[in-house]
């Protein structure tokens, strides 16, 4: 009896046991309360306008920039080459979808315009909640500023993925422009060239319907480092140029407020790491801050390590022979884009080209001088988006395309004469017909903009009106040892990137949408 | 000793003189057994310290002839000794408890419960202690390896006591989640597979949990198989008995076979000339890998006591060990403390015991292995340094004189210097406590019920200090010129505490004479705390640097800049489950039987509708040996077992119990921002969906004894499932990101394991025994997230293909280089040779890293004493990318680093036939990750050689000790293998600059007193 009273006591005591312990599989971590809802964490003006500081973050062109370098003709093998570049194809001309740049660009901007539209869907959802006018105007400045970060991505996906851009029925990106959270299974097809044109033109209109986007940004007055209405009509400049309108390319180019080309003086300021006076630069149109710390190295692309980049920093690159002819022959001493792009420390050997391989290797030193941080930050610079000399050059590349030959020369000269220590020594190109203008054109971007990402995308745009039969063609002693000289013109789908494989793998309907070649 | 020499003897004559005048005479009595009072047949009665005795009856009945004062002692199976001593009184009636302890090879041990070997129907492994001692590793799971069928074990490290190690059961069961099994020490489950603080020295037994039947009852978490570790305790009336175990041996790096350049042919290939690099006038030929590895000594000693009393024995030990790892500055240092306690009342029907386990030890790590990073891998370096360099070149002063050795610029070249530098200014310490501690207490209601109780607290603090001395090369290379403090130090304090308790009630009955039957419920719960905080500084004031704290010379922040700001931060995570289950068995003449388990668990890892899971088997047994057909037969012990049942992974993360808390949520916060403004960001797309992985196993086996056990041993065949797969699932870009960690697909896991021992030569003398163990698993995928069954990401070396293995190599075949061109050629998908292959020509290679054959064999002889045993582990069937070897032969390092003579055979001109294409082939980026470095890693080593002698306790009677055995031990003497690394054994699938493990030769001595 008293055995198996015990026992069912034991048996009671076992099943409350049983029911009480909800502490070992509920268990709360710290900080779970406000961090799972968003209706918790933007909760007014201000917090949206710190979301849209963590897109700015988000927009990063590092990785672009190093891919360009290396899939281009600017670079060249370094002296302390340990096989970057080489090994991996990346200055092979090696490209097929599972290529990094091809994968983190497209998720890059993705993931932007998600969190973009996540931001609009909450701004809808704030306004709804308030009567206030001044409260309602801020709303929709912060809409503006994220239908222009919008636009950009846009316009970054539609320039790498597109193989057409003249062909409005032609296949372009996927279309994004709804609120999506977790419905991990809707699969987008692509759009066509004309939907994303019509896309992006939208959203910059709203943008430019409202206030002055960048004046006020977190305290700040007018910082280029925020978009802006002049990055948004810089945004239709480039597109146009790309889909061939010159007409609607010129009228927003000289909508531009307030930009001019830079003083030398101002123009060496740009590269030197010292920021302090970047915000007033006439030449900028938007630039992307990096404060000390927070990781991004652009110089990292070629350079090992270190401080004294030249001395004590493994140069794994250089730049290539091609690229430096072009910034010699401006002139060595007079222009200011030799001195800003090839470092002091450099030893470029007159008679390379007769050197044995291994002689020119280790002789002919030729530094990348851009991008040299400063002692606080080395290797670390702000990195230039938009400048002023980008929209001029659109507008010759819309002369070149209504066959005004003059303007054309007009605008080289004005941008060789300003870049020039005494204008007066500069040297203007010659221009016949509209293939020269073409091809003055992109040279003077391939100079202009060396190391700043964009030559991939000026060739694809302007290599065959150029004249080029083949691509990135770099200089004999530099692809003398790989065997590695330039793109061939059978293998011209190298121009435009791959859909990604992680997109192919997860979205059946893209899967049969490829670019051509891959 | 010589005190207790003369104590023994003066008693011994006490003794004596008693027995000479007590007068002999003849005692009686009945044995009968504590629960039903039943007398007990067939127990012998000895007279102590004699070899006479006898038996009792069919009644219980006794007789011997005993003086007063003499000791009787009373042994049965299954119930503990018995030690009565002859009083005045003719009669003496025994009362024989049941035994905890049972002699090791009677027992199954599974965990919540002890079963009698005969009455287990679960496929399970022990290995006692007498393997496990006194070998001269740190950690309990390197004296396992090749010991266990189907267990596979594989150091990645050598640094000593490492936990980068991996245990895998079976196959791989999962791709993301946790494959190791779950380990529980004295019935406390220990929440890391950190073994570096406990002293193997401590255990009694180990034993693997294999099938459903035996792993079912530890839920989601006995998924991938658990490994019960038992520790040492004593026995009730026992005289204390002192035993110390002390191993000391020498470690060396093993030999490779990359047939590396020295100093002539380093030059003669690479073109440089000692005076262009400014080397003129030196001669020197360094082997960089004497510089910094070295012979290591180690020493392990244990003392234990174990003693009982009537009702209380104790079992304690103390431990102390130091292993220098080989490569200088690194190693462990160790001091353990076990003590445990097992009581009972006078009738025996409570009983008690608690265990303690308290460790300390102290590790100096070099990290930063496994990366090609010149400067700070010793591994890698120490290959790649060109022997025309010698340390003599820099006196260690100063830092700045390393750019000024050889030539200037090509930093590349002086990476020597810079580890000599690391070695000298760079370090890293880990402290570990590591607190082991339980008590249990289990009451006998009587009418078969016994209730009981158990709770357990693992303990566990890690405190890490690194430090980078102001005058190192690195930290003054790597920082800007403004700041002109360098140097830093980091540190971080790790705590975690687990804790669990188990509560029962068991029902036991026999039925009628023949059949019993056990039923069994239990209800769990654990709950984990953990902490983790860190800080990390920069720039210190080289005159106050010390190395042994952050706070001397450390610089504040100023006004100018950020440099010297201190970074800190710290985190907090909890983890808890909750479970009940029950366990039923049934018992029919010691000839079938059949049982059963149910068990439901709730996880804090996943919510609504996935939080709970149920789990059961069901597992049955013949035992052939006990049926009347077989009495006569050459079989002593034949039996045939089956079972069948769920177990599942909770740990889909593969991070530890505290990994993966936060998956099922959309997660927000603040990041660092833009322009020096902080953000708000989203960091984690939710999956509600979330839920474990489930393993099912069903297996049947067969454990075997002949000629009077003479040949015995078990088979095993299985199948096991793992359905709901943590895997990644590729997402379309417009979700933010590109894959979600989610539960989708299968593999299975099925194979045979065989365990086989036979005593060649038994005697009373000599002993031959040799053994073999040996396991086959296939592991196959059965579904992955991914179009068409095939998954590969599009750049590593790995693909899967459903159907076959995971970590299955996938890449381009390479046949030759073309002696016309130099260009490597490879096979295109229609099987033709390529020069130029594409995605489409990549090939299934039906590799994997993870072998398919695994085992050992080895032999035991004994002779007179002398005993000679020698283990052979083996690996089968196994690839691996050779890392380091695409390193030392690639033609695009020429001049950047040492390489290997292989390398010679290049391709120069045309009509050459060599193995290495061109060094201006355009396929080269290929070449690098075809077939030609995939290698076999197929392995047999000596895993260990040991000779020794075990003295007879009548010799030792003279100096007063009862036990004492010398031995002489080699580990991992000898390899033979394809591979031409270090270490063939590696449980990766690209093998780079790794931290080899060594082979050690070591002498042991144990001495019980």
């Amino acid at each position: 009896m008293k055995n198996k009273f015990i026992a069912i006591l034991s048996g009671l005591a076992l099943i409350t046991a049983t029911t009480s312990c909800e502490d070992a599989h509920n268990v709360e971590q710290p900080g779970y309360d406000n961090s799972t809802d968003d209706a918790k964490v933007f909760r007014n003006n201000t917090d949206i306008e710190r979301g849209i500081l963590g897109l700015h973050a988000s927009l990063s062109i590092e990785g672009e920039i190093e891919f360009v370098s290396y899939f281009t003709d600017e670079l060249g093998i370094g002296v302390d080459n340990g096989g970057q570049g080489i090994n991996d194809g990346s200055w092979r001309f090696f490209m097929d979808p599972g290529n990094d740049f091809a994968s983190s660009a497209w998720t890059r901007y993705y993931n932007v315009i998600n969190r973009v539209n996540r931001l609009l869907h909450r701004i809808d959802e704030l306004k709804a909640e308030t009567t206030d006018l001044a409260e309602l105007s801020a709303y929709d400045i912060n809409r503006a500023r994220l239908l222009t970060i919008r636009a950009y991505s846009n316009l970054k996906l539609f320039s790498y993925y597109t193989p057409d851009y003249t062909d409005m029925s032609g296949l372009s990106i996927i279309k994004f422009n709804f609120y999506h959270t977790d419905d991990y299974g809707r699969h987008e097809a692509r759009a066509t060239v004309g939907e994303i044109v019509e896309f992006i033109e939208e959203d910059i209109e709203e943008v430019l319907s409202v206030g002055d986007i960048m004046n006020d940004f977190r305290g700040g007055s007018n910082d280029n480092v925020y978009v802006s209405q002049n990055l948004a009509r810089a945004i239709l400049v480039k597109l146009y140029a790309m889909i061939e309108r010159p007409t609607e390319l010129l009228q927003y180019a000289d909508d531009i407020t307030g930009k001019s080309l830079a003083t030398n003086v101002d123009y060496l300021i740009m590269y030197d790491g010292d920021t302090s006076e970047l915000p007033q630069n006439p030449e900028i149109i938007f630039r992307l801050a990096r404060t000390y710390g927070d990781g991004n190295r652009v110089a990292a692309a070629w350079y090992e390590s270190s401080t004294d980049v030249t001395f004590d920093g493994y140069a794994n690159m250089e730049i290539g022979r091609t690229l430096f002819n072009k910034l010699e022959a401006l002139g060595a001493t007079n222009d200011v884009r030799y001195s800003v792009n090839v470092s002091s420390l450099s030893d470029p050997q007159p008679n390379y080209a007769s050197l044995p391989y291994q002689t020119f290797k280790t002789r002919d030193l030729l530094y990348i001088g851009k991008y040299m941080g400063n002692d606080k930050d080395p290797l670390q610079n702000d990195i230039m988006v938009v400048r002023y000399v980008d929209i001029l050059l659109a507008k010759a590349e819309a002369y070149a395309m209504q066959g005004n030959v003059q303007g054309v020369e007009d605008i080289i000269t004005e941008i060789r004469e300003a870049r020039a220590f005494v204008p007066s020594s500069a040297i203007i190109p010659t221009i016949t017909d509209v293939q020269s203008a073409w091809k003055a054109i992109l040279e003077e971007r391939q100079v202009e903009f060396a190391f700043e990402g964009h030559r991939y995308l000026d060739v694809k745009r302007l290599g065959r009106k150029a004249g080029l039969t083949s691509f990135f063609t770099r200089d004999s002693k530099d692809c003398e040892e790989y065997n590695v000289c330039e793109i061939p013109s059978s293998d011209e789908y190298k121009l435009t990137l791959p859909i990604p494989r992680s997109e192919t793998q997860s979205n059946p309907v893209i899967r049969e949408q490829q670019n051509p070649g891959y | 000793m010589k005190s207790k020499f003369t104590w023994i003897f003066t008693l011994f004559m006490v003794l004596a003189v008693q027995l000479v005048s007590a007068q002999e005479k003849t005692v009686t009595g009945t044995v009968t057994d504590a629960d039903f009072g039943d007398p007990i047949p067939g127990v012998s009665v000895l007279l102590e310290g004699t070899q006479y005795g006898t038996e009792t009856d069919m009644d219980g009945k006794y007789s011997i002839n005993a003086r007063p004062g003499q000791r009787l002692v009373f042994k049965f199976t299954g119930f503990a000794d018995m030690y009565m001593t002859v009083g005045q009184s003719d009669v003496l009636n025994v009362v024989m408890v049941e035994s905890v302890d049972e002699a090791l090879e009677e027992l199954v041990i599974e965990g919540y419960r002890n079963v009698a070997k005969e009455k287990s129907s679960t496929a399970s492994t022990t290995v006692s202690a007498k393997t496990i001692e006194g070998r001269p590793n740190a950690s309990i799971l390197q004296r396992l390896q090749g010991q266990i069928p189907g267990l596979s074990i594989s150091t990645g490290s050598g640094q000593p006591g490492s936990n980068d190690t991996s245990v895998i059961l079976r196959g791989l069961g999962s791709i993301n989640g946790a494959v190791e099994p779950l380990y529980v020490i004295d019935g406390i489950p220990v929440s890391s597979d950190r073994f570096r603080s406990l002293n193997p020295n401590d255990f009694e037994s180990v034993t693997v949990l294999k099938d459903a039947g035996a792993t079912a009852i530890y839920g989601n978490r006995g998924a991938n198989g658990v490994i019960v570790i038992n520790t040492k305790k004593g026995s009730f009336d026992s005289a204390l008995q002192i035993k110390y175990v002390g191993t000391t041996g020498v470690s060396s790096l093993q030999k490779n076979d990359y047939n590396m350049m020295n100093a002539e042919e380093a030059l003669a290939y690479t073109g440089y000339t000692r005076q262009a690099l400014g080397l003129g006038g030196t001669n020197y030929d360094t082997n960089w890998q004497d510089v910094f590895f070295r012979d290591a000594i180690s020493q392990d000693h244990t003392l234990s006591f174990t003693a009982g009393a009537k009702n209380l024995s104790t079992y304690t030990s103390v431990g102390y060990a130091d292993y220098e790892g080989a490569l200088k500055n690194t190693g462990l240092k160790r001091f353990s403390f076990v003590n445990n306690l097992n009581g009972k009342n006078d009738n025996g029907r409570l009983t008690f015991g608690t265990t303690v386990s308290a460790n300390y030890s102290k590790s100096e790590i070099q990290p930063v292995s496994g990366s090609a990073t010149f400067a700070d891998n010793f591994f890698f370096g120490s290959f790649i340094a060109f022997p025309f360099f010698s340390p003599e070149q820099w006196d260690g002063e100063n830092w700045e004189d390393i750019r000024n050795i050889g030539p200037s610029g090509m930093n590349v070249l002086k990476s020597p210097f810079m580890l000599m530098d690391r070695m000298k200014n760079y370090g890293r310490i880990q402290d570990e406590f590591k607190l082991v501690t339980g008590a249990n207490i289990n009451y006998d209601l009587g009418s078969g019920f016994n209730v009981g109780s158990r709770i357990g607290v693992d303990y566990q603090t890690i405190s890490q200090f690194s430090f980078n001395d102001p005058s190192s090369y690195i930290s003054n290379s790597g920082t800007p010129a403004e700041q002109i403090y360098r140097g830093s130090t980091a540190g971080v304090e790790e705590r975690r505490l687990l804790i669990n308790s188990t509560t029962n009630l068991t029902w036991q009955k026999d039925l009628s004479d023949k059949s019993s039957l056990s039923i069994a419920g239990y209800v769990e719960y654990l709950k984990g705390h953990f902490k983790n905080s860190y800080y990390s500084k920069e720039g210190y004031d080289p005159y106050f640097f010390d190395r042994r704290d952050g706070d001397s010379g450390s610089i504040p922040d100023n006004e100018d800049n950020d440099f010297y700001v201190p970074v800190a931060g710290m985190s907090v995570a909890n983890a808890g489950l909750f479970s009940y289950f029950g366990i039923a068995s049934y018992d029919y003449d010691s000839r079938y039987g059949l049982e059963a388990t149910v068990r439901r668990d709730a996880s804090f890892r996943f919510v609504d509708d996935y939080k709970w899971g149920t789990f059961w088997s069901v597992s049955g047994r013949w035992n052939i040996s006990n049926e009347d057909f077989m009495s006569g037969s050459v079989f002593n012990d034949l039996k045939l077992r089956a079972s069948y049942g769920t177990a599942g992974n909770q740990d889909i993360t593969g991070g530890g119990i505290f990994g993966g808390a936060y998956l099922y949520e959309t997660v927000y916060g603040s990041a660092s921002g833009y322009n020096n403004h902080t953000s708000l960001v989203l960091a984690q797309l939710p999956n509600r969906a979330l839920q474990w992985e489930s393993i099912t196993t069903t297996n049947i086996g067969l454990d075997f004894g002949v000629f009077e056990n003479r040949l015995r041993g078990s088979v095993d065949v299985y199948r096991k499932q793992t359905d709901d797969l943590y895997q990644n699932v590729p997402l379309s870009a417009i979700n933010g990101t590109t894959g979600l960690m989610s539960n989708y697909g299968a593999i299975r896991n099925e194979g045979i394991e065989v365990i086989v021992a036979g005593d060649v030569i038994r005697n009373e003398n000599t002993r031959l025994t040799l053994n073999f163990n040996g396991a086959y698993n296939k592991n196959s995928i059965l579904d992955i997230p991914h179009e068409g069954g095939f998954f590969w990401d599009g750049s590593g070396l790995t693909a899967m293909q459903e159907g076959d293995m995971l970590g299955q190599f996938y890449m381009h075949e390479f046949t030759r280089v073309d002696p016309s061109t130099g260009e490597a050629l490879f096979l295109d998908k229609d099987g033709n040779e390529t020069a130029a292959p594409r995605d489409e020509d990549l090939r299934l290679t039906g590799k994997s890293y993870m072998p398919k054959y695994v085992g050992s064999f080895g032999f035991d002889f004994e002779h007179k004493g002398w005993f000679l045993q020698a283990n052979f582990t083996y690996a089968q069937d196994v690839y691996r990318y050779d890392n380091d070897y695409y390193f030392l032969t690639f033609p695009g390092f020429n001049g950047a680093i040492n390489q290997s003579n292989d390398a010679k055979d290049i391709w120069t001109q045309p009509g050459d036939v060599a193995s290495i294409p061109s060094a201006s082939a355009s396929n080269l980026n290929y070449f690098a990750g075809s077939s030609f470095y995939l290698r076999d890693a197929s392995y047999v080593r000596l895993r260990y050689l040991t000779l020794g002698h075990s003295f007879a306790p009548k010799s030792l009677e003279f100096i007063g000790l009862t036990g004492l055995r010398v031995y002489a031990q080699a580990e991992n003497l000898m390899t033979w293998s394809k591979w031409k690394g270090w270490d063939a054994e590696s449980n990766r699938g690209v093998d780079m600059a790794q931290y080899p493990t060594p082979k050690t030769v070591s002498f042991g001595v144990e001495v019980q007193f």
